[in-house]
């Protein structure tokens, strides 16, 4: 427990973790700039303090950059990271109905609540969750992606087909660059930098920073106009009835970012289609600003922080790539992150616990003290905003990995999106197809060549699983709804 | 999940076959990746994503065949790339291809300064200030703040 | 004002200079390091552990970046394209050795000059541990009752896994299912929840698995056995074969373009050695399992051949390769 309340009551590390979180929402709000590339930066900035300073930092950091990608998608339609890509979804609408300041502030809640659920269910529940967590088979993971991928029914817009080409696009765009399976080139035409395939976030920054801001120049009447912000925090009855979805949302965020091989953008996906097709009666309609559509991906991005924390204090197994990093730290400082961690070293997994939950409330604090000055920025000029955000995702995208191409890539990707957007497509599909795609071949190969190359064998396996089964479940009943409605 | 209310954009029937072509590329390397032989040779998932692709394109070109004649398409290329818009993208991706010679500071500045005068209509010295600001806070908070990289060009080393 | 127009003059005059003059300039500004793997490898932990003492030994920044893909083949394209001024450094492992014979890229390490490599691991065969198998043996007898059906988990074409289980099959030949991962990471996770049934691994990334008793050590991949897992034999006290092949293991280490002058590679060689002496270098490489190496120049040279031309050859008479190791010179081990 004198560990749980270190880095409360410990000036210097209360401190660091208030500075780590701040700048943290900042590093999140900004695409390009990654929580995974800031915290290995922290590895070798922080090599000569004490582990615990180091530590209070990461955390901090790691929790204000997972809500701080809000900010950008809220505001100016742009991820700040990949896990923010569904709050852009209904957040963005709401900002341009003159409720950013609600929107953040809901996300702000959402988040510190979601974020205190992941705490709390690392606390009590870490051994157990990371003994299922490792259960999952490559087929599991399989079947969760194919879940995550049937969100491209509420996501089409306009027409199915169009979503399904945009799905299977960013699928085929995903796939492009090395196999790393069979070390086979695909989509390269002999192209040494293609090898390195082509960054999602790069095809993100341009699909909606760079489209969006195209798309506006064509409303000569939104170049003067200014949005209003509104209230931060909305009225307590609206709050509370988003909370049962908060605390669902949140068990999904645990669950899957606990899993080794996925982490919050996925998270963050499922939860919004979960609220999507959960919720009966939204007071908006999903898409055109729905407050559910804001609160379900933040409260379970920012529980997937607790859950990554889980596999690796107790395995040893980083449950994101965040965490992975992070065991890299510890070794660093002269730890042995394994298994044998929480026996020989429990005080370490208490002072994450408590430096995690000292975060979520500094990014509560931080968060709404912030937001309005941080929705200003929905009062800047479009005249000045659009060329801003322009040189910010050259910034944003070349940060990514310091390479022109890819800044070449995501003006490829702007250019197109604006087109895309005119024939009625729309672009979360194809980012849905990136990030699912290669997690879909890599886990569908691999439980066929396990099964020795057999459909048959692969099949009966599934049949033989518990976690298998409920998955099939959980994807046949959304179909079946889904025909339903259809039929309504 | 229908929602008729956009009218067809100029070429709206082109568009079909155009989306045929990413379809076409992806079967093309599926196939070549034995996505044929094998469910688990790397070429399967490039070849369901192009069959999909194929499919639903497809599909959009049935639905633009049975809509043909209910709506005339809404202007010309003008609608579908008011000048504004060409001018703001042209200097945007102007700017994009002098980084590699000229780095990142100049190109940016240029790109805000001409484009904040075209789209405020107020004047010059405005314009270069935002311009000159935005280019200053960009380095402090990436370069200095968070010791990211800008581009650098081969001139000014 | 006279001071800055004279280290301008001073700047201006610079290419005017003669090599060793300009070298005590150098470096002139930070360097960047180019990580050919991504954040939280094995690759990464070791570059991010010696680079802060080899900024001190430098007097100059090292600004890290990982630059991922292609099995580390933009890494090695990324650093060959830029100025052979020495301030652009390959933290690598032994990926690029096999990248001609798979087809992946034309560069490999005879491109550049090795400034330090600084440590190897050493292999090792674990299997899960409700397995009833207690040695490497018992493996090899259950894969021949049962032929084709046993799991190995591996990480794809010239990964460890991949290379000692050809290893293993030259030795005594063996037919199984070799499931890829994305790292040897996620093929340990596989492991211990029951998806695959054994895997060649690097020590580093399962010493503290076998440590906490998950997953059960069969032999190590070298000729004696280590001090570090006491009880585990090595690979040849069942298979005496495999000695050809071994030591054999990844490593890790700092490259620069192999046509960088001399003097400013030997600030560099100079930095990177007295940074991996360090005692706290030394003691992560122990906690990790690596075995410490810390060698530069022709030595470092003979032993990045020597690796090539055993693992080359090896995964061709595996029919693993794609081109041969004699179109490239690689001679025979």
């Amino acid at each position: 427990m004198e560990h749980f309340l270190l880095s409360w009551t410990n000036p210097s590390l209360l401190a660091l973790t208030a500075a780590g979180t701040l700048a943290g929402i900042w590093i999140g709000a900004i695409p390009g700039l990654s929580v995974t590339m800031a915290v290995s930066i922290l590895v070798s900035f922080t090599f000569a303090w004490d582990l615990n300073a180091a530590l209070a930092v990461i955390a901090g950091v790691f929790t204000g950059g997972v809500y701080g990608g809000s900010r950008s998608a809220i505001l100016l339609n742009i991820p700040g990271s990949p896990a923010a890509i569904a709050t852009a979804l209904d957040g963005y609408p709401m900002a341009r109905r003159g409720e950013a300041g609600a929107a953040i502030g809901l996300s702000t809640l959402a988040s510190f609540l979601g974020g205190m659920v992941g705490v709390a269910a690392l606390a009590l529940g870490a051994p157990a969750i990371g003994e299922v967590a490792i259960l999952f088979a490559p087929r599991d993971y399989l079947l969760l992606a194919v879940l995550g991928i049937l969100l491209v029914g509420s996501l089409s817009g306009e027409s199915l087909a169009k979503g399904l080409f945009a799905a299977a696009l960013g699928v085929a765009l995903g796939m492009a660059g090395l196999d790393p399976m069979t070390a086979e080139p695909r989509f390269t035409y002999g192209s040494v930098q293609m090898l390195g395939g082509i960054p999602y976030i790069a095809a993100m920054i341009g699909l909606f920073g760079v489209a969006e801001a195209l798309h506006q120049l064509r409303e000569p009447e939104a170049l003067r106009a200014t949005q209003r912000i509104g209230r931060i925090i909305p009225p307590w009855p609206r709050l509370k009835r988003h909370i049962p979805l908060t605390l669902r949302a949140s068990g999904i965020g645990v669950g899957i970012g606990a899993l080794p091989g996925t982490g919050g953008d996925i998270a963050a996906l499922i939860a919004y289609d979960h609220a999507r097709r959960g919720t009966r009666a939204p007071e908006v309609p999903f898409g055109e600003g729905a407050e559910e559509g804001v609160v379900a991906p933040e409260a379970a991005n920012n529980a997937a922080v607790g859950g990554a924390y889980v596999p690796m204090l107790t395995l040893g197994i980083p449950g994101d790539a965040v965490t992975a990093v992070i065991i890299g730290a510890l070794f660093v400082h002269g730890l042995r992150p394994g298994p044998l961690l929480l026996t020989e070293t429990p005080h370490l997994f208490w002072f994450t616990v408590g430096n995690l939950a000292l975060a979520n409330v500094f990014l509560l604090l931080f968060g709404l003290a912030g937001a309005r000055a941080f929705a200003r920025i929905a009062e800047v000029p479009r005249a000045v905003l659009i060329p801003l955000i322009l040189v910010l995702c050259a910034v944003g995208t070349f940060a990514i990995r310091n390479s022109m191409a890819d800044v070449a890539w995501m003006a490829a990707f702007g250019v197109a999106g604006y087109l895309l957007r005119l024939y009625g497509f729309q672009m979360a599909p194809i980012i849905l197809g990136m990030i699912l795609g290669p997690l879909m071949d890599a886990s569908w190969r691999r439980t066929v060549i396990a099964a020795g190359d057999s459909l048959a064998g692969a099949a009966a396996e599934a049949a033989g699983s518990a976690i298998s089964l409920v998955l099939i479940a959980a994807i046949v009943l959304v179909l079946l709804r889904a025909a339903l409605k259809a039929r309504a | 999940m229908t929602t008729p209310a956009r009218p067809p954009a100029p070429g709206e029937g082109l568009l079909p076959p155009l989306l045929l072509v990413p379809a076409a590329a992806a079967i093309a390397e599926g196939v070549r990746l034995d996505g044929l032989v094998s469910p688990s040779s790397p070429g399967a998932f490039p070849l369901i994503a192009g069959a999909v692709m194929a499919g639903s394109a497809a599909a959009i070109g049935a639905r633009a065949w049975r809509r043909r004649g209910a709506a005339r398409p809404v202007g010309g290329l003008a609608a579908l790339l008011p000048s504004r818009v060409a001018l703001v993208g042209g200097l945007f991706l102007a700017a994009l291809a002098a980084m590699p010679w000229a780095g990142f500071h100049l190109p940016a500045f240029l790109l805000l300064l001409l484009s904040v005068r075209l789209l405020s209509g107020r004047g010059w010295l405005r314009a270069a200030l935002v311009a000159a600001a935005s280019v200053a806070a960009i380095h402090l908070v990436f370069r200095i703040g968070f010791s990211v990289l800008l581009p650098a060009g081969v001139l000014f080393r | 004002m006279t001071l800055p127009r004279r280290s301008l003059a001073a700047l201006a005059a610079l290419p005017l200079l003669p090599w060793p003059a300009r070298a005590q300039a150098w470096p002139g500004r930070d360097l960047t390091g180019i990580i050919m793997w991504g954040a939280g490898g094995a690759t990464d932990v070791v570059a991010r552990a010696v680079t802060p003492a080899a900024e001190a030994a430098l007097g100059a920044r090292i600004v890290l970046q990982n630059r991922p893909g292609g099995a580390g083949a933009i890494s090695t394209q990324a650093v060959h394209a830029a100025a052979s001024d020495g301030l652009t450094l390959l933290y690598g492992a032994e990926n690029p050795q096999l990248h001609k014979v798979l087809g992946l890229s034309q560069i490999d390490y005879a491109d550049f000059f090795p400034v330090n490599v600084l440590a190897r691991g050493v292999a090792v065969i674990v299997a899960g541990r409700d397995k009833p198998w207690n040695s490497l043996r018992d493996l090899v007898e259950e894969i021949g009752r049962a032929p084709g059906r046993l799991r190995m988990g591996a990480t794809g074409p010239g990964g460890l896994p991949h290379v000692v289980g050809a290893m293993l099959n030259a030795v005594t030949p063996i037919r199984v299912i070799s499931v890829p991962f994305d790292g040897e990471g996620s093929g340990l996770t596989a492991l211990q929840g029951g998806h695959v049934d054994f895997m060649p691994v690097g020590l580093a990334a399962a010493a503290e698995h076998i440590r906490a008793g998950r997953v059960k050590p069969l032999a190590v991949v070298n000729p004696e056995p280590l001090a570090s897992l006491p009880g585990v034999p090595p690979v040849t006290a069942d298979f005496p074969g495999f000695s050809r092949y071994l030591p054999w293991g990844p490593f890790y280490g700092v490259w620069v373009k192999r046509d960088v002058p001399a003097p400013i590679r030997e600030r560099l060689v100079a930095a990177f050695r007295s940074a991996a002496a360090t005692p706290e270098f030394a003691a992560l490489m122990e906690r990790s399992g690596n075995v410490l190496m810390n060698i530069s120049g022709e030595e470092a040279d003979a032993f990045l051949r020597r690796w090539q031309s055993v693992t080359a050859w090896l995964l061709h008479e595996a029919g693993a390769t794609r081109r041969s190791p004699d179109e490239f010179g690689i001679p025979r081990p």
